[in-house]
């Protein structure tokens, strides 16, 4: 943060001039392809392979096709509910292992990581075989079948997206709570707090920009999943990412761009309104224990 | 500055959370419910709310009285005009959902799963016979589905399903060579073009074969003489050492978006599929099709309902529905793919049969004859051999 000047150095004036290159070429690399999507969600051809013209019919016809308007709206609803439960839990667990000790802990603490490291496809296959299984069982026991049957669909889905995000949520959170200076929440205890006001009052202020880290990859994973959602997933619960990829099959079409250029908006919004409370929260929490009495 | 503890972003946080959760209990709890009543087929069972009355549906809706509120179809994505959907619910009172897969390996795993709940399912050819093999397809009422008689009897009875017990045919395809005619002024007739390495490299880098193994081994295969479906190792061996003098002047291996590169002239000659095709020339009219002499393969989607169905009488009447005259043409003319349906081919829109037929698209019974189908069984596994051996080097 703090420039630490050495006048006369030469190398590390180079050493700049290098870094400011590297990070224009980096941004570059990033968005000129996003730049290129949504330039052509705009192009007046079918195909999209060359320049036509203008015309914004594709995002006329994306507004009027029912198949992507369900399939945005399962998306959103998958991403908002599994984000919120995954965060809830994630942060509980997250706390369980950084402040309590218990038997077996090392464990635990691994295969918390283990949703992070192995394959999606093993998940889903896994995911799938187990929803068969439970809600196989479950029809067999209530006696259902025809239409009345349990079955995969977005309950499922939402299920499957909180089983992966729920380890997310919990290492990111668990980063901010290692950070935490204890000295603050005995601080809090030593002047009168209970455990529960010391949590909302001192702990979760100081984690939140941790809480909302987590959130926000929580969301993001999930409404960029696709090969877990489409194992678990049932009759009417097609999301955008199954839908998107299944057109893609035929050709990359300008809908499809225009598709994109709502979602990466939709994400810029969602970064821009994180930073924006994490901001609120940091300033809230710097001028903090003092005055909650 | 005291930290309230109602702050708005806490007020709105709770309460988006609220919306959802009910949000999402009620959309889970109103589709069961509202299917209810129609599995237990009580013989009264008022059709769905949208439908006029029971008398007055039409013919072709069937008995009122056994139609499901909803229909869960499975299909190939962009498959299917939503207009065609939005019509027969008007006319019928049944609600067709759609979902999407992208294989036909991604839809015979959904299935063997069990209880997926699709009530209708387009797999293609090999993937009916496998699905059969597995006791997952239900049989059909050809009773209910009169209109089947539209359908081209040629394209019937194919070696996945002799008897038409579990499939109707939906869509199909064939594969060949695109070509430019700016760089091929007297057009293609030969797999020579592609794959003779003098000839091939007459347009280096301006040349793609799909990505697929089945297709593009197959391809070769059948410039060496060989079937489609040959399995020979000696042969399998030829083929990959054609591949492997081709891929020297080839851009790529491309079954994504070959349509737009023949559609922006970056590839003057390509392996392709007859549906992408017609999508380019619709774009760029020097595009155009050809079987060659040696033969293409010929691909079917059908229409099939799953062994566990929940509602197979309101599928068997819809797959009649989607082959009656007009609504046929209404698909071909969405989709760009060729109908079977015989009595719809008068009705298909003038301009995209003019687009087939000037193409080369267009296929009668000389080129008919020329067709072969890729099937799959256990000895297939060599293509992926020789595939690897041919894209790893």
């Amino acid at each position: 943060m703090n420039e630490r000047q050495t006048p006369g150095n030469r190398f590390l004036r180079w050493g700049k001039r290098l870094l400011w290159a590297n990070m224009i070429f980096s941004f570059l690399f990033l968005y000129l392809p996003i730049v290129i999507l949504v330039a052509f969600s705009f192009n007046d051809s079918k195909l999209g392979a060359r320049w036509v013209g203008f015309t914004t019919q594709w995002y006329v016809s994306m507004a009027q096709s029912e198949a992507i308007l369900t399939a945005m709206e399962n998306s959103l609803i998958v991403a908002f509910v599994s984000t919120i439960i995954a965060t809830i839990l994630g942060t509980m667990t997250a706390m369980a292992m950084e402040r309590f000790r218990f038997p077996f802990q090392r464990t635990y603490d691994g295969i918390l990581y283990l949703p992070v490291i192995i394959p999606d496809i093993v998940m889903a296959v896994s995911l799938l075989a187990f929803f068969s299984l439970l809600l196989g069982g479950a029809n067999d026991l209530l006696g259902l079948s025809g239409n009345a049957a349990l079955r995969p669909g977005l309950v499922t889905v939402i299920i499957a997206h909180v089983a992966f995000n729920i380890s997310f949520v919990a290492i990111v959170v668990r980063t901010s709570l290692g950070e935490l200076d204890p000295g603050l929440e005995e601080a809090a205890q030593d002047l009168g707090a209970n455990e529960w006001t010391t949590f909302r009052r001192v702990t979760l202020p100081l984690i939140m920009p941790g809480i909302l880290g987590g959130a926000l990859l929580a969301f993001t994973l999930s409404l960029d999943d696709f090969v877990i959602t489409f194992f678990t997933t049932g009759p009417g619960g097609t999301t955008l990412p199954i839908e998107v990829f299944g057109r893609i099959r035929r050709a990359i079409s300008p809908e499809i761009n225009a598709i994109s250029t709502v979602m990466l908006l939709v994400s810029m919004i969602l970064v821009i309104v994180s930073q924006l409370v994490q901001r609120r929260t940091v300033a809230l929490s710097s001028s903090p224990v003092k005055e909650s009495q | 500055m005291k930290i309230h503890p109602a702050s708005p972003l806490r007020l709105l946080i709770l309460s988006l959370f609220l919306i959802l959760i009910l949000a999402a209990c009620a959309s889970t709890t109103s589709a069961p419910a509202a299917s209810d009543n129609e599995s237990t087929a009580a013989p009264a069972a008022p059709p769905a709310q949208s439908a006029p009355a029971t008398d007055a549906l039409p013919e072709f809706c069937g008995d009122a009285s056994q139609l499901a509120a909803e229909l869960h179809f499975f299909n190939w994505a962009d498959y299917m005009d939503e207009d065609i959907m939005a019509q027969f619910e008007e006319a019928c009172g049944v609600k067709v959902t759609q979902d999407i897969y992208s294989s036909n390996e991604d839809l015979i795993a959904k299935l063997q799963a069990g209880n997926s709940g699709y009530d209708l399912v387009i797999p293609s050819d090999y993937a009916v016979q496998i699905l059969i093999n597995a006791d997952l397809l239900h049989p059909l009422d050809m009773a209910n589905i009169p209109n089947v008689a539209n359908i081209d009897p040629n394209l019937m009875g194919m070696y996945y399903d002799p008897e038409n017990v579990y499939s109707i045919p939906y869509q199909w395809g064939t594969t060949g060579i695109a070509y430019n005619v700016t760089a091929y002024p007297d057009g293609v007739d030969s797999w020579a073009a592609i794959f003779d390495p003098a000839q091939v490299c007459e347009q280096k880098g301006f040349a793609s074969m799909l990505d697929d193994e089945r297709e593009s081994i197959g391809a070769t295969l059948k410039y060496l003489g060989y079937s489609y479906n040959d399995t020979d190792p000696d042969h399998q061996a030829q083929a990959r050492d054609t591949l492997l003098a081709q891929k020297e002047c080839l851009a790529g291996y491309n079954s994504d978006n070959y349509n737009q590169t023949l559609a922006s002239e970056e590839v003057m000659i390509a392996h392709a599929w007859s549906g992408g095709t017609a999508l380019a020339r619709s774009e760029n009219e020097n595009v155009k099709f050809v079987i060659p002499k040696e033969g293409g393969t010929i691909w079917m989607d059908n229409m099939t309902i799953p062994a566990d169905a929940p509602n197979i009488y309101t599928a068997e009447i819809f797959i009649n529905y989607l082959l009656s005259p007009e609504i046929g043409a209404q698909l071909s003319n969405y989709t760009y793919y060729f109908t079977p349906n015989l009595a719809a081919q008068p009705l298909l829109d003038p301009d995209y049969h003019a687009l087939l037929e000037s193409g080369g698209m267009l296929v009668d019974d000389a080129v008919r004859a020329r067709l072969e189908w890729i099937k799959r069984d256990e000895s297939s596994i060599i293509f992926s051999d020789t595939w690897t051996a041919v894209k790893a080097r």
